[in-house]
């Protein structure tokens, strides 16, 4: 497995363009947000996504203030996102605001919440919420 | 009259229907990143001997500048370079493939610039391909 600093992919998902598009916004978001690594460290979570338009799943392993993005959900994983790949972008479009929760009253929260609502993005788990939304501000491009 | 895929021909006409596709004026309005480069793999089976590079300067929901350009200049000029086969960007601009969703899927790979960028740009690229929708087309190998 390559070293590459918090974030890594595990040999197995290299040739994921999904796993690599996570591991990449992670990452490129921790350079350009640097203040963002505070929801890292110590967060403790094994988060699956579903996507399911183009059959592929990957698990978020969030352990000892690092990312590692493995291939596939495994039976581990405490909380399971389920949605298309749209539904998975526009969570990462989603603004967070100062409190860490995230923004639901702009065009991308309305939207994400639509989608919620119409079952279009389903999610498993959801007593991890508190550790989903520090999940939310490593992903999300929104500035 | 037809442009052929890929061509200097095809890349100026897809300038014009960028220019004139006013969803794409909108969404791309906020765009100040820099040139994207989209890159045909070679093929020579299809008569792809090289890389073909198309040199897209967007800036603010205009085309500035299209043209085809050679490896190095694209990638020494371009801050974003999104690389796919001859098939792959066929089934773009026939719109059987969205560009952000063959990233995912790792039909087309971004080997240059922020992908977070990109990203928050989805829209933006969804009207692109709707310009390119515009451009009559014939492919290599039909």
């Amino acid at each position: 497995m390559a070293d590459e600093g918090p974030v890594r992919i595990t040999p197995g998902a290299e040739e994921s363009g999904l796993a690599n598009m996570v591991a990449d916004l992670v990452r490129q978001n921790l350079e350009a947000h640097p203040e963002r690594s505070s929801a890292l460290a110590g967060l403790d979570l094994w988060l699956g996504i579903d996507a399911t338009d183009v059959e592929l799943g990957l698990t978020l392993v969030f352990e000892g203030g690092r990312l590692t993005v493995v291939d596939g959900i495994l039976p581990r994983a405490e909380v399971v996102v389920t949605a298309t790949s749209d539904a998975i972008l526009d969570m990462s479009l989603v603004r967070i605001g100062r409190s860490g929760l995230p923004v639901l009253w702009d065009t991308a929260g309305r939207r994400l919440a639509g989608r919620f609502l119409r079952g279009e993005l389903r999610m498993s788990g959801v007593g991890a919420a508190g550790r989903l939304m520090r999940v939310m501000r490593l992903l999300s491009v929104a500035e | 009259m037809a442009h052929k895929f890929p061509s200097a021909e095809w890349v100026a006409a897809f300038k014009d229907a960028v220019n004139g596709n006013p969803a794409y004026k909108a969404s791309g309005r906020e765009w100040t990143h820099g040139v994207i480069t989209l890159v045909v793999s070679a093929n020579p089976g299809l008569g792809l001997a090289e890389d073909t590079c198309m040199w897209l300067d967007l800036h603010q929901g205009v085309c500035r500048e299209a043209k085809i350009v050679g490896r190095t200049e694209a990638d020494k000029g371009s801050a974003f370079i999104i690389v796919g086969d001859y098939a792959r960007w066929k089934q773009v601009i026939r719109k059987e493939l969205e560009p952000i969703k063959g990233l995912m899927q790792g039909k087309l790979k971004l080997a240059k610039g922020q992908l977070p960028v990109i990203v928050r740009f989805v829209q933006a690229a969804r009207d692109l391909v709707e310009s390119a929708t515009m451009v009559p087309t014939t492919f290599l190998g039909d």
